[in-house]
C-alpha cells in the first residue's frame, strides 16, 4: 500500500534485542495487531528522527534466517519483499545483531543485503561482547559489510540516537553482495565463509577462552542430573506460584462478578434479558476473565525465563524427551503452556519450523490439563477416594491424571508424527544458548500486558457468543416451571441430552450428567453448576460447601432398580472423558486459525471426543469387572 | 414475563449466532482501516 510516511523493518535472531529496541524507539506509541491473513503477531510503531522526519517502524518475527519454514521465517521474508498485501515494502531495513554472538547473528544479516535493500547495522549488546573480551571495530565491520553499523545498548538506550541519525535522508546506498555470485548450492557455505573472515578483522575474540558466569552456570544447569533436578524443581515452582498466588486475584474477579450480577438482578424485572445478562453475558465474560491472573503469572514466568536465558536451556533439556516423542525441543514451551490454558499454548507453536510439527503439537497441546479441568477434578476426585479430601491419595490421583493426558499426548504426537511422514525440507533444531541476564522488567510486563490483552480479545469475543447461544439453548423453548432442573430439561440444551443419553448410558452415566457434559462445551468448569442444577443441589456460600453438597447428593444418587450411580468405575470413567475430551469450543476456534484449517480443528475434535469417549467405556467396562 | 426483555434477549443470541457463523466462514466485516491494523480508520 502507497504510504507518505516512509517504513524501515527490524530484522534480527531471537535475542538479539530486537524487541527492546522497537520498545526504545517508539516507545508507548505502537499498535499490536496480526499480518493479515496469518495470526503471526505484527508490531509497528513510529517514530521522529533528530532531523524531524516521521518513520514508521515494524518489528519483524525473530529468525535466524530467512529461508526456513516456519510461519515466522515466511512472514519475515515475504515482508521483506514486500509480498504480504496491504503491506508496503519497507524502505530500509535495521538488522539487528548481537555483538557477543556475531558468528551466529551476521547470517541474517547477509541474507539481508543479498535483498538489495538499504540496510543499517545495529550492533546491540556492545556491552556484553566487551564483557567476554571481544574487540569489536565497528568502523571496519561497516567497511566489510558495505552497510552502515551503529554499535548500541538497547537495554540502557545507549546508542538510539546515533542509530536515528543514521537513519537521515538519503537513506545508505544498496550495498554490494559480492558473495552472492556463484553456484546456488553452495551459498550458504560461502555465506558462512564471509561471516568467518568478517568476525576475524572486525570482532576478534580473546586467544584463549575464558570461562565466563554463564558458562559456569550451564556447567550446572545442563547436567544430566543437577540440570534435571533444577528443571524440575523450576517447573514445580512455576506451578506452584501459578496456583496459589492467581487464587487471590481470581477471587476477586469472582467477587466482582457475583456483586455485578446482584446488582443487574436487584435494578431488573424478572425476564430473559435479565437472564441473559446475569448468566449468558456476565457469567459468560466471567468464565473467561476468571483465568486471567493464571494466563498473566503463566507469561510472566515465561517472560521471566526466556528474558533471563533459561528458557533456552529447557527447550534444550526437553529436546531429547521430545524427541522420542517425534517433536524437537521447540514444541516443549507450547506444551508446557497448554497446562495454563491451551489457547496461549496453542498460539505459542508459531515459532516450531517443521509445519508438520507445529501441526501435530497444536493437535495434542489439549490434552495437557488445563486450569479449566481443576474444578472438575476438584468434584470428582474426593468422589472416588469415598468423599476424602486433600492428602497424599488426592494428590497421588491429582499427579495420575496430569501423567495420563501428557503421556497420551507425546504417544499420539509419535504416531501421529509418523503418519504425517518426514518435512519436505530437512529441520534441524537449532537453539541459541544467550548468556544468563537480569531480568528486563520492562520487557517481562509488556509480554504480560501485551498477550493478556490479545488473550482477552481472542478468546473474550467468541467465548461470550458461544455463551449467548448455550445460553439460549439452555433457556428456549419455556417449559413454564420455576424448577430450573425442570427447565433445563424441557430446554434444547435438555433434548439434545435426552438424545445423548444412550451415548453415556455406556459409560454408567445417566442422560443428566449427559446434559451436564454438553453444558460444558462453552467451558469445562460450567459441568460443575450444570450439576448442581440437575441434581437440585442448593448452593452454598463458598465454592468447596458447594462441592460438598453435590458430592453428598452424587454419592446418593441411584438408578431406578436402585443400584449405586456413581460408582468408582463410573467416576473414573468421567474423569478419563474429562482428560480426553475436547469441550472447548474456544480452543477449537484458536486451532482453526492458528492451522489455517476448519477442518484440522474439526478433525482434532472429532477424534478426541471419541477417544474420550472409548477410554471412559473402556474404564468402566474394566473397572466394573473388578471393583 | 417481559416481553420487551424477550426480544431483546432474542435479538442478542440472533447476533452472537451471527457473529459465531462470520467467525466460523472467516467473512470479515467492512474494511475500515488503512491495512496496517493500526486502527486509524483511514481507508
Amino acid at each position: 500500500m502507497p504510504s507518505d510516511i516512509e517504513t524501515i523493518a527490524l530484522a534480527g535472531n531471537p535475542n538479539a534485542g530486537k524487541t527492546t529496541l522497537f520498545n526504545a524507539l517508539t516507545g508507548a506509541n505502537q499498535q499490536v495487531g496480526n499480518y493479515a491473513g496469518v495470526t503471526v503477531e505484527r508490531k509497528s510503531g513510529e517514530f521522529f528522527t533528530p532531523h524531524g522526519r516521521k518513520l514508521r517502524v515494524t518489528d519483524l518475527p525473530g529468525c535466524y534466517s530467512l529461508e526456513g519454514g516456519s510461519p515466522d521465517q515466511q512472514i519475515a521474508r515475504k515482508v521483506l519483499l514486500g509480498e504480504i498485501d496491504g503491506e508496503a515494502k519497507p524502505d530500509l531495513v535495521v538488522c539487528v545483531v548481537d555483538a557477543s554472538n556475531l558468528e551466529r547473528h551476521l547470517v541474517l544479516a547477509l541474507e539481508v543485503i543479498e535483498l538489495g535493500m538499504p540496510v543499517v547495522v545495529a550492533l546491540n549488546m556492545v556491552d556484553v561482547a566487551e564483557q567476554a573480551g571481544i574487540r569489536l571495530d565497528p568502523a571496519k565491520l561497516s567497511e566489510e559489510l558495505g552497510v552502515p553499523v551503529v554499535p548500541l545498548q538497547a537495554n540502557a538506550a545507549k546508542g538510539i540516537v546515533e542509530l536515528k541519525q543514521a537513519l537521515r535522508h538519503p537513506f545508505p546506498a544498496v550495498p554490494d553482495a559480492p558473495w552472492k555470485h556463484g553456484p546456488a548450492e553452495v551459498l550458504a557455505d560461502r555465506r558462512r565463509g564471509r561471516v568467518y573472515q568478517i568476525c576475524e578483522v572486525a570482532a576478534r575474540r580473546p586467544d584463549g577462552h575464558t570461562s565466563t558466569l554463564s558458562d559456569k552456570l550451564d556447567r550446572w544447569l545442563l547436567h544430566w542430573l543437577v540440570g534435571w533436578v533444577a528443571f524440575i524443581g523450576m517447573m514445580l515452582l512455576v506451578f506452584w506460584s501459578i496456583f496459589s498466588f492467581a487464587a487471590i486475584p481470581m477471587g476477586w474477579i469472582e467477587s466482582l462478578q457475583g456483586l455485578l450480577a446482584e446488582k443487574v438482578t436487584a435494578s431488573m424485572p424478572e425476564g430473559d434479558l435479565r437472564g441473559l445478562l446475569v448468566d449468558g453475558i456476565i457469567g459468560g465474560v466471567g468464565s473467561v476473565v476468571v483465568f486471567l491472573p493464571q494466563i498473566l503469572l503463566l507469561f510472566f514466568f515465561i517472560g521471566l525465563l526466556e528474558s533471563s536465558g533459561y528458557m533456552a536451556r529447557a527447550a534444550f533439556l526437553m529436546d531429547g524427551v521430545m524427541g522420542k516423542a517425534g517433536l524437537s525441543g521447540k514444541a516443549f514451551l507450547p506444551l508446557f503452556s497448554s497446562y495454563a490454558c491451551a489457547i496461549p499454548g496453542v498460539m505459542a507453536t508459531r515459532t516450531i519450523d517443521s509445519a508438520k510439527e507445529r501441526l501435530v503439537t497444536i493437535f495434542v497441546a489439549p490434552w495437557m490439563s488445563c486450569s479449566a479441568r481443576l474444578p472438575v477434578y476438584l468434584v470428582l476426585v474426593p468422589l472416588l477416594l469415598g468423599g476424602q479430601v486433600g492428602g497424599f491419595q488426592q494428590a497421588a490421583v491429582f499427579l495420575g491424571i496430569y501423567a495420563l493426558g501428557t503421556a497420551t499426548a507425546l504417544v499420539v504426537a509419535r504416531l501421529l508424527r509418523g503418519k504425517l511422514g518426514p518435512d519436505e525440507v530437512k529441520q534441524h533444531f537449532m537453539l541459541e544458548l544467550p548468556p544468563y541476564r537480569a531480568p528486563q522488567w520492562s520487557y517481562v510486563f509488556r509480554h504480560v500486558a501485551g498477550r493478556g490483552w490479545s488473550f482477552l480479545q481472542k478468546a473474550g469475543g467468541l467465548i461470550l457468543a458461544i455463551n449467548i447461544l448455550l445460553w439460549a439453548a439452555q433457556t428456549y423453548p419455556k417449559s413454564g416451571s420455576e424448577d430450573p432442573a425442570e427447565q433445563l430439561a424441557h430446554s434444547a440444551m435438555g433434548r439434545v441430552g435426552k438424545v445423548v443419553e444412550p451415548l453415556v448410558e455406556p459409560l454408567g452415566l445417566d442422560g443428566r450428567t449427559g446434559t451436564a457434559i454438553l453444558t460444558s462445551f462453552a467451558a469445562r468448569e460450567v459441568f460443575v453448576s450444570s450439576m448442581t442444577q440437575l441434581f437440585h443441589v442448593t448452593e452454598g456460600e463458598t465454592d468447596e460447601e458447594t462441592w460438598t453438597a453435590l458430592r453428598k447428593q452424587l454419592a446418593a444418587e441411584t438408578w431406578p432398580d436402585g443400584r449405586p450411580m456413581f460408582t468408582i468405575p463410573a467416576v473414573m470413567a468421567l474423569l478419563v472423558f474429562f482428560i480426553y475430551a475436547l469441550q472447548c469450543l474456544p480452543t477449537t476456534a484458536v486451532v482453526a486459525r492458528e492451522s489455517g484449517s476448519w477442518k484440522w480443528a474439526a478433525g482434532q475434535f472429532v477424534f478426541m471426543s471419541a477417544f474420550a469417549w472409548l477410554a471412559a467405556f473402556a474404564v468402566y467396562r474394566i473397572g466394573s469387572i473388578f471393583l | 414475563m417481559n416481553d420487551w426483555q424477550t426480544w431483546a434477549a432474542v435479538a442478542a443470541v440472533i447476533l452472537a449466532a451471527l457473529y459465531v457463523a462470520a467467525k466460523a466462514t472467516g467473512k470479515k466485516g467492512k474494511k475500515t482501516s488503512c491495512g496496517h491494523d493500526c486502527g486509524c480508520g483511514k481507508k
